[in-house]
Formats: C-alpha cells, structure tokens, sequence
C-alpha cells in the first residue's frame, strides 16, 4: 500500500512538476517573443531608416537628368539674367517645355520609381523660376491643390529651406518639409550652366509621403509603419503579412513623443509597449520638418496560458517530438503502476482469497493473518474473530488461550509451584499479572512456567534426581492446522497422539508424566534456566494435583501436559482431555 | 572722415524693392538726397540657423554632396543683411519710420533681419500658400496662426531685439532690432551688394546687422551734401574680421 501510495505522489508531482514546467515555458516564450519582438523592432527600424536614405539617394539620381538638361540649364540662365522683364515670360514658357521633356523622360525612367512628384526651379535668389508635375496622374488627387498656385505666386519662393540654399551653394541635398498638411521628402541638385562653376539656380524634386508611398516601403520593407509630424499621423501603411489594424495603436502615442528626449537627442526610442501585445520603436526622420518620423510597430504573439501553444503548433510539430522516448516514459510509468498494484494488492488478495477458500473447503479452521499483510491481515484477524466469536455463541470450543484460572481455580495462597522452587526463593518473574487466568501454582505466564531460574542458595541436593537419565528430546506438540501463531493452550480435542493419551494404570501416567518432566528439564536447559532442585517427585505431585483440579472442574478423563517454551522460558499447558 | 559726393535728391516711398538695392525705409520728411554705398566681405557670414544643420547633420540631412567647384553658402544678403542709418551730433530719438512688411515664404522671411526704431509698424504677411505658426519669446506677441494671405502686425515698444520663430518651420529666424535714432534703413542687392540710401543732407553713421547683431566696421562719418546723389567710395566692410 505504501508504494502504491508514494507512487500515486510520485506521480501527483510529476504532473505538478509538468504544469508547472508548462508555465514556466509559457513564461519563457513571452520572454523571449518580447526579447525578440524587440530585436526585430530594432531591425525594423534599421531597415525602414535604410530604406528611405536608399530612396533619397536614388531621388537624387534620378534628379540629374534634370538639372543637367541643357535646355532646362539654358532658360533658367536667360530668367536669372534678363534685364528686359518683357522677355522674362517668354523664357519661363521655354523653360516650361523643357521641364515638360525631361519629366515625361524621368516619368519613364526606372517605371518612374524614384521620380518626384513635383519638380520646381527655383534661380539664383530662390523664386521660383519654373513648376512641373511629373506623375501628374498618379500624383493627382493625392497632392495639396496649392501646389499648381504656386506658378503664379510671385512672391513665393524657397530661399530659406537649407536644401535650396545648399543646391544654391553647389550641394547636392535631401531633406523632409511639411508643407501645410503634407510630409514631403525633397531632393535638391545644383543647375549648373554650361561654362560657368557657380550654380545658376537649383531643381528641387518634391515627393509626397503618403499612405501609397508609405505602403510601397512597408512592402519592401515587410514592416508596419506609421509616418508622423509634429504629433499628427500622416500616413501609415503595413506589409501584407501583417494586422493592419496594429497601425491605429500608435495614435495615442505621437502627441507625446516630441517630448521624448531619447526621440528628440538620439533619433530613435527603445521599443515601447503601448498594448500588452503591441511595441513600438520611434525614429525621427533627419529634415526640416519639425518633429517628424517614422513608427515601425509589432505585435507580440505572446501566450496566456500553456494551452494556446497547442493552437498556434506548426502542422509538422509532430515530427520534432522524440516519440520513443515519450513512449518510453508512459509505458515505465504504467509497469511501474502496474507492478505496485500487483505487489500490493493483486497478491495479497490473491492469498486473502486462497486462504478464504480454503476455509470454505475446510481445509482450515481460520484464516492466518501471518501470511498477510497490511488491512489484509488486519481484515483476516477480524474474520478469525468474527468466526471465534459465533462459534463460542453456538457453544463451540474456542481456540482461545485457555482460562486456567477458571479450569485450575484460585490462585493457592502457598505457591503450588512451590514444589519446584528453591527454598527461600521466590520466583523472579511475574507471570501471573501478565496472565492473571493462569494458575500461579503453575509459576508462569499463560501456562505456567515453572521457574528455577533463581539458583538456590542452599547446597545443592546431594541427591541426584530420581528420574532417570534425560532422553532425548521430543518431537514438539502438534499445533492446529492452520499453523496459526497461537500457542494458547487447546481446550478442545486434543492431538491424536498415542504416546500422550491418558492411561487408566498410574503407572502409564507416571511414565507419561516422567517424558513430560525430561521434556521440561530439557527446555528449561535450552532456555538457560537453572534446573537444580526440581525433582520428579514435587514435578508429579504437582502435575498430579493440577490434573485432580482440572478433571473434577471440566469432569474430563484426564489432563494431558505438554512443554513449551514462552518469551525465553519453559512453560507447561495442562490441557483436559475429555474422551480418549 | 569719408568723403561724400553728392549726387542728387531723391524722395523714396514706403516700400521699394530690397533687391534692387533701395532704401526701403525713411522717417524722414525734409528732402532726401540719395546715397549709394556697397558692403564687402559677406562672402564668409553664415547665418546661425544655416550653420546649425553642419554642426549636428544627423538631424537635418541624409545625403549633402558637394556637387559645384566651388560649393560655399550662398548668403542672400539682400534678405539676411540690413543697413542702417543713424544721424550723427547727438542722441536723439528719431520717429518711428514708416510702416515696414515682412513676407513670410519660403522657409523664411523677407527680410531676415530688419531695424527700426521703436513705434514702427512692422507687418508680417503670409504669402505661402500654407499657414505658418510665428512665435516670439522676446516681443509681445501673442501666438496665434498666419494663414495664408494673412498679414499681422506688431511694433517694438522699446530698443531691443526681437527675434520671431516658426514652429513649423525651423528654418524661419526673424530678427527685428529696434534702434533709438534709425532714421532710414536699406538691404544690399544680391547681385553686387550695393545699396542706396534716401537721406537729408547731413553728418550719419552707417551699419551693418547680420543674424540680429551688428556686423562689420560702421561708417561713422558719412555727409549726405544738400545735392545728389552722393557716392560712398570704401564700402561698407561688414565680415566679422573687421569688427
């Protein structure tokens, strides 16, 4: 049972210890999706930065068509020069056909991928000197109505933008405006007339970042990003493979992240929580737009609870699973089950059962608890009791130890074992309180042990004992057949033995009595107890009056004695036998 | 001393254009004799909000490739350098001029720097065809945003510089420095850095501001005779060496 039970815990813990390791993995997941979540982040934003520095640099390339057109070159010269305001429009008209050539040409260059929405130039004082669209027809709709005002602004110009200036200086430039609602990145390249080393003017390309531009680099990014300016979202697009609807969870976040002092001072935030599940790096885009940048944004696949693992397994998990090896576990698991439960209770019941039948059949009279074990043998002393119990109530003989104060009456007041203790010394052990039925003139516990063990200061008796030479011990009694560890005396029938049958002739008992006195000197030898003193003559006369007691209390034929020993020490059981 | 040669009188209006180099204030009312002058040595100045994108590019570039000979700062002096004209004998407090505009477009303002003396209207003009937010931490000017066309006017109450910022733009920088006796004021052309002045005969001293502050060595004895125009001979030397 206890194996069973410490198996039962065993298990209970192994299944304890596994949820518990389903948790810590859970745990460890979450850690790491944020960990990587992060990473990723980071990369994220590494390659989106990249991205648009990539496309600024091709903007810039694919500007120098235009501002080395010479025909382009040539009418800006003849506007920054003319002193006849007259002819200043006939020189903006040309300049206007030039752009026109170059833009369809710069429309169709590369699919006019990197072509500007808008391409203005602007002289040597930063008026503007001449405005067309490239991408007219993907660029309408989407760009500010102003922009086509701008030809006929006369005051309008761009000299306070850095990128101008620096085209205006000789730089090639890019750079990010906000022009009204609108985030523009700007590519700048320097109009250089043919002979001369100092620019004449610049041509500034302007292209609109919006949802269509956005998305574009999401896709080639495979990223989720969210443009921003000065706080307010601008545009916003997401690769294919990701939720959209993670975009919006950003918008709370751009009011306040101007006031971030790791946006404004390093560019870029850490990766920020701003849902449980969804984080968020911030990169503020170089240019002269105030506060403006870009947010690229992930969402965690983070695990609630072991169970959603299951749901989110990959078709082929099944093939990473060490399966001999599970298999092994369950199959030592369930022997080891099994095992136990056969040891502690398939055998035992088996035994309890055997022993059960045998008693059916008769072939004992009760059950032997000895041969069982736990509740088992508990379960076979209560049926044992349960059967002395109605045996006795139906006036059978019980194989109870004996009440050999009620068969040998009260105790006398001189010791009747007397006979075989030494003069002046009194038996050393107690045998009666441990047995108080028991007769003390028998000396000892439960069947009176006749006790010499305390030598008898007096001499020795200079007569040796009457009773001839020792014999060789006999065989033990014969006990019940169930072999039951009960060495209570039988009050019952007693063992068909020849030898102890009661004699009619004195001179039979006298015999008898003799192999029961060498029996009990020889035990008491193998006990080591003391044997001086007790003779054949006080062992009969004792015997002989105990069998008086006896046959006149259980008026039976005789008294049959038989040797024992109990707890170290020799004992005698008088047993009345009541038929021959 | 320089020597003066008067050339002729000429009466100039409110507003006239910088780029050509005129006067583009008075406060006066006698007859004005006009002044021609030039500056030198603005080759090397830098306005302060250009040279801040060179000191920390990360923040405001991705690509800045010199691509000309000779690339350098092209300086528009006619909108970032402002000339002004004090009357020589004595410190009195000239009258405030003429109403001045100021255009807001193009990533800045036209003129960067103005100086007036105190009680001039100055009038802020949107011209962009989107809006601009002006701010100010040192005029009383309260924050409000110009709209497109929309023109707003403020006056410096006393001697001082005023400087006013675009929130949405930062390239925006405007410097308006109000002097006790300015008596007229005028910006350099962009094509030779000459300037012309309307001014009653008399003793003046001639300055330079740049970025808000003086710049250059004055021209502290300049005589406007009773006929003109008059013609400085040595220009008005305004590079900071020669403070």
């Amino acid at each position: 049972m206890v194996l069973s039970r410490l198996w039962y815990l065993l298990l209970g813990l192994l299944a304890t210890t596994a949820v518990g390791f389903a948790f810590a993995l859970t745990f460890l997941y979450n850690q790491r999706e944020e960990s990587h979540n992060a990473t990723q982040l980071a990369a994220d934003s590494q390659t989106v930065e990249w991205a648009i520095k990539i496309d600024s640099r091709r903007r810039l390339d694919a500007l120098l068509p235009l501002a080395a057109n010479p025909a382009v070159a040539t009418h800006a010269t003849e506007i920054v020069n003319a002193t006849d305001a007259t002819k200043v429009a006939g020189f903006r008209l040309e300049l206007k056909r030039a752009l026109v050539n170059v833009s369809n040409a710069a429309k169709e260059a590369n699919g006019g991928v990197f072509a500007p929405d808008v391409v203005m130039v602007v002289g040597r004082d930063a008026r503007v000197l001449g405005f067309q669209r490239v991408l007219a027809e993907v660029g309408k709709g989407r760009l500010p109505a102003w922009l086509d005002t701008i030809e006929q602004n006369p005051d309008f110009e761009l000299g306070g933008y850095f990128a101008v200036i620096d085209a205006l200086g000789g730089f090639e430039r890019d750079d990010l405006w906000q022009l009204g609602d609108h985030l523009f990145l700007v590519a700048t390249r320097p109009i250089i007339a043919e002979g001369s080393t100092q620019p004449i003017g610049a041509i500034v390309g302007l292209k609109a970042v919006d949802d269509d531009f956005v998305k574009a680099l999401a896709k080639s990014t495979r990223t989720s990003i969210v443009v921003f300016a000065r706080g307010k979202r601008m545009s916003a697009g997401a690769d294919v493979s990701r939720d959209v609807a993670e975009l919006d969870a950003v918008n709370d976040e751009l009011a306040s992240i101007a006031r971030n002092t790791e946006f404004v001072t390093k560019m870029r935030t850490e990766p920020r929580a701003i849902r449980p599940s969804i984080s968020a790096t911030f990169v503020r885009l170089p240019g002269e737009a105030s506060m403006a940048g870009f947010a690229v944004i992930r969402q965690s696949d983070f695990l609630s609870n072991p169970l959603e693992a299951q749901a989110r397994l990959p078709q082929n998990f099944k093939e990473h699973l060490p399966i001999p090896i599970l298999a092994a576990v369950a199959a030592i698991a369930l022997l080891m089950g099994l095992a136990l439960s056969y040891v502690e209770h398939t055998l035992p019941l088996r035994a309890l059962r055997r022993q059960a039948a045998d008693l059916k059949q008769g072939d004992t009279d009760s059950l032997a608890p000895a041969k069982l074990r736990g509740v088992y043998r508990e379960a076979a002393d209560a049926i044992n009791d349960g059967i002395e119990r109605v045996l006795i109530k139906r006036g059978g003989m019980s194989s109870r130890p004996a009440d050999l104060s009620a068969i040998l009456g009260p105790v006398p007041t001189n010791n009747p074992m007397s006979a075989f203790a030494l003069p002046g010394n009194e038996p050393t052990s107690a045998p009666a309180s441990a047995s108080p039925g028991f007769a003390p003139g028998f000396g000892g516990p439960a069947q009176i042990p006749i006790s010499a063990s305390t030598p008898p200061p007096a001499p020795r008796p200079t007569s040796p004992p009457s009773a001839p030479p020792p014999r060789k011990a006999p065989p033990p009694p014969p006990r019940m057949r169930h072999a039951a560890d009960n060495e209570a005396t039988a009050v019952g029938l007693a063992p068909p033995e020849p030898s102890r049958a009661p004699s009619t002739s004195q001179a039979t008992e006298e015999a008898d009595w003799l192999r029961v006195y060498e029996e009990f000197l020889s035990m008491k030898r193998q006990c080591s107890e003391p044997v001086e003193g007790l003779t054949f003559t006080k062992f009969a006369a004792t015997l002989r009056k105990n069998r008086d007691a006896l046959m006149s209390r259980h008026a039976c034929k005789s008294v049959r004695f038989t040797v024992y020993a109990k707890e170290g020490r020799a004992q005698l059981k008088a047993s009345p036998v009541r038929d021959s | 001393m320089n020597r003066i040669r008067v050339a002729g009188a000429l009466r100039l209006g409110l507003l006239a254009a910088p780029a050509l180099g005129l006067t583009f204030g008075s406060a006066l009312a006698a007859p004005a004799i006009q002044l021609k002058g030039r500056i030198a040595g603005y080759e090397k100045l830098v306005p302060e909000v250009n040279a801040e994108p060179q000191r920390s590019p990360q923040t405001w570039y991705a690509w800045r490739i010199p691509w000309a000979l000779r690339a350098r700062f092209p300086l528009l002096i006619s909108r970032e350098i402002c000339i002004a004209a004090f009357p020589n004998g004595g410190a009195k407090e000239a009258p405030a001029l003429d109403p001045v505009l100021i255009k807001v477009t193009g990533g800045r303002t036209n003129p960067v720097t103005l100086v007036v003396s105190p009680g001039t209207r100055v009038a802020f003009k949107n011209v962009d065809p989107f809006a601009h937010d002006l701010t100010s931490a040192t005029a009383n000017w309260s924050r409000a945003p110009l709209q497109p066309g929309g023109t707003r006017e403020w006056s410096p109450t006393s001697a001082g510089v005023s400087e006013f910022r675009d929130e949405l733009f930062p390239s925006v920088r405007t410097f308006v420095v109000a002097e006790k006796n300015v008596v007229a004021f005028a910006f350099p052309s962009d094509r030779d850095g000459s300037f012309v002045f309307s001014l009653p005969p008399g003793d003046y001293t001639l300055k330079a501001y740049f970025g808000g502050n003086p710049v250059g060595k004055p021209l502290t004895d300049v005589k406007v005779p009773q006929r003109g125009p008059a013609e400085l001979k040595e220009p008005l030397v305004v590079s900071a060496e020669s403070k």
